[in-house]
């Protein structure tokens, strides 16, 4: 009796602290965010992948946090399913705080219609920065698989 | 083989799989384009410079970054000009923009029809057809296509 309660205790605890393992782990903390931000593309899902990225996101190509939510805002009006296929090609750490993650992203989407479907890669550079204990997409570059970044 | 370059290749089979279990259809709605202006720019005894206006109108929430045009523009019927231009310009959402592309007609071999077309003495106006596509700067969208025609007033 006093062993099985004693096992419960710890599963709890366990179950409580999630694996500590894991979640101290940069790496394992970008892989996890990189799967988050897959789900929540599927799912369309436009605030949590909102709140993934940094109010002061800045890119090359100009873009903000504001039209990086206006351009989700049109893909997911338009696209009424759409399956991602990930693969996190490297992980960067600069310090604690700091990270670029390449990342190759294929996405396939169809439409109610039956008609539509795209599918293409592009690889992707995602400049991270963790703020309060939270990884916050700062900066991207990207180009079509195989090309040039920027 | 590298493992990273192994990931590519599965990764890359699984897109073209996809992609060949149905057609093709763009992320973003395919902007308005049609020819606004034709005007006579420069002429010399070898060639003719035209120069072509096109409005586009952007029908997404979003700003088109356009990054090149393929066009080919008909008069009465009778190819005038064709190709790609490479530029960067930036549509607003829902909104219009316009463009412009510069067309050299040698005189000696393609000019002298089109230039009897566009300065007949009892025209100031000519039938158009405008085709082609726009590829823009955001991920995951193919090039899309545009079309219009229509009657077109001449700017000697």
């Amino acid at each position: 009796m006093m062993h099985r309660l004693t096992l419960g205790c710890v599963f709890l605890l366990l179950a409580a602290c999630g694996s500590p393992g894991d979640q101290d782990n940069p790496e394992e903390q970008l892989r996890a965010w990189v799967a988050r931000g897959e789900v929540a593309a599927e799912e369309k899902d436009r605030s949590e992948l909102l709140d993934m990225i940094s109010v002061d996101y800045a890119d090359s190509r100009g873009n903000t946090h504001e039209s990086i939510g206006n351009i989700l805002r049109g893909f997911f009006f338009r696209q009424n399913s759409i399956a991602l296929l990930t693969s996190v090609d490297d992980i960067q750490m600069m310090g604690d705080t700091a990270a670029v993650v390449a990342v190759t992203v294929g996405m396939a989407g169809t439409r109610n219609s039956g008609i539509g479907l795209n599918a293409d890669a592009y690889s992707f550079e995602f400049e991270l920065e963790k703020r309060s204990d939270e990884w916050l997409l700062i900066g991207a570059r990207w180009g079509e698989l195989g090309g040039e970044l920027r | 083989m590298s493992r990273l370059f192994r990931r590519h290749l599965i990764l890359l089979n699984v897109v073209v799989v996809l992609s060949a279990c149905a057609t093709t259809e763009s992320l973003v709605v395919a902007p308005a384009v049609t020819l606004t202006s034709v005007e006579l720019e420069k002429m010399s005894l070898s060639s003719q410079t035209f120069l072509l206006g096109f409005q586009v109108h952007n029908p997404n929430v979003f700003p088109l970054p356009v990054e090149a045009v393929k066009y080919k523009v008909l008069f009465d019927g009778e190819s005038f000009a064709g190709g790609e231009t490479r530029g960067a310009f930036s549509i607003p959402g829902e909104g219009e923009g316009y463009f412009q592309i510069s067309v050299e007609l040698d005189m000696l071999n393609r000019a002298t029809q089109i230039t009897s077309l566009l300065q007949g003495v009892a025209r100031d106006s000519v039938t158009y057809s405008v085709e082609g596509s726009l590829s823009v700067d955001i991920p995951f969208t193919r090039p899309m296509p545009f079309s219009s025609s229509g009657v077109i007033n001449i700017q000697k």
